[in-house]
């Protein structure tokens, strides 16, 4: 793959992870409320989980920067199918709460939340692919940076759409 | 090369811009959408009414200690009826915990349902009686919930209505304040 595809992609990733990280993290107390919807942990353990996973992704963002991204992009489709697990599991349980993806931005648990999530899985696998050498230029770091911008900015809006969609419905009834 | 470089950064800079409106879209209308909500707790015309003597209630909160709901007291006495299974009620727990706090009220949660549940419901709320007494709803003829209702230190009513967001919860304390009923009431007698 062309470098600047291969390099967009890793800093995409690594955006959209790293932000995450840290919206939960700003509304931590929230995170946890939103953990405990979930009812996957015993309440012992929300605390820490509500702390563990922000950090994770936080560091998974960072490796996948690093020379060894092979590992951090190995982490990081663990930690997508770990979530997407949670999703199915709120789902049907009668989900109803918001997802916590982003800390305290209400995201309904939807089915959409799973395709989303397939499709960053489906990015990070082709990271994987690596990248062809060839000598990079100015423009060629422009479109790596306004890319991976871009990337983490359609995650936003797409996340907020979602948002305001579950609103929509509470309008309409 | 010079007009490549030039219309390559051009385009990314218009990407750039047209990505950051469309987020800015997106946030306007959830705030619109915050807005459109109803304004005001919207009241339910049953029970005691506002301005009666609040119903008188023994019962033991969750821990055992006997509390007493209705009656000469210190401080305000907001009354918030939730369940563990209404996702609203756990949107509705922090805001009300920090209008408590701000506006120095005791605040009290009232379930209908296994201790169990009420219990994970209230875990981490230390300075909040929570009860399991589903007579307390019945005599206040709860249909909906989240609902609140505010006693003053008197122990009369002074508002009370189904709270979905934290302007709901603030309308209680304005209609408190004002001296009306509920919103609906101000909204009326100001014609």
């Amino acid at each position: 793959m062309d470098p600047v595809f291969h390099w967009t992609l890793r800093l995409g990733l690594a955006l959209v992870l790293g932000t995450s990280g840290l919206f939960k993290l700003r509304n931590l107390e929230g995170f946890r409320r939103s953990l405990a919807n979930y009812r996957l942990l015993p309440p012992s353990l929300e605390g820490t989980a509500a702390l563990l996973v922000p950090v994770l992704e936080l560091g998974v963002a960072i490796l996948i920067l690093s020379p060894v991204y092979p590992l951090g992009i190995t982490l990081f489709l663990l930690l997508i199918a770990l979530f997407s697990g949670a999703i199915l599991w709120g789902l049907r349980q009668g989900g109803g709460f918001s997802c916590g993806c982003l800390g305290d931005v209400e995201e309904p648990l939807s089915p959409w939340l799973l395709l989303r999530n397939a499709l960053l899985a489906l990015l990070g696998a082709l990271a994987y692919l690596g990248s062809e050498p060839r000598s990079l230029g100015f423009l060629d770091a422009l479109s790596v940076l306004m890319g991976g911008l871009f990337f983490l900015l359609a995650y936003l809006t797409a996340s907020l759409f979602l948002a305001n969609w579950g609103r929509m419905e509470e309008v309409r009834r | 090369m010079i007009a490549l470089y030039v219309s390559t950064v051009l385009l990314w800079l218009a990407v750039g811009v047209l990505a950051l409106l469309v987020l800015a879209l997106a946030r306007q209308v959830g705030v619109l959408h915050e807005r459109v909500a109803p304004l005001g707790a919207l009241m339910l015309d049953q029970g005691p009414k506002v301005g009666e003597r609040a119903p008188i209630f023994e019962v033991k909160d969750l821990f055992g200690r006997p509390t007493r709901l209705g009656g000469l007291r210190e401080r305000p006495l907001l009354l918030l009826f939730v369940s563990s299974t209404c996702p609203v009620c756990k949107k509705i727990l922090p805001i009300a915990l920090r209008l408590a706090r701000e506006e120095n009220l005791d605040l009290a949660l009232i379930g209908d349902e296994r201790e169990e549940d009420l219990r994970r419901l209230a875990q981490g709320l230390a300075e909040v009686q929570v009860l399991n007494a589903p007579e307390v709803g019945q005599v206040y003829k709860v249909g909906k919930i989240p609902y609140a209702v505010l006693i003053d230190p008197e122990g009369v009513i002074r508002a009370k209505g189904l709270v979905n967001n934290r302007e709901h919860l603030e309308s209680l304390m304005e209609a408190y304040r004002l001296g009306m009923a509920s919103i609906q009431d101000y909204l009326r007698k100001e014609g």
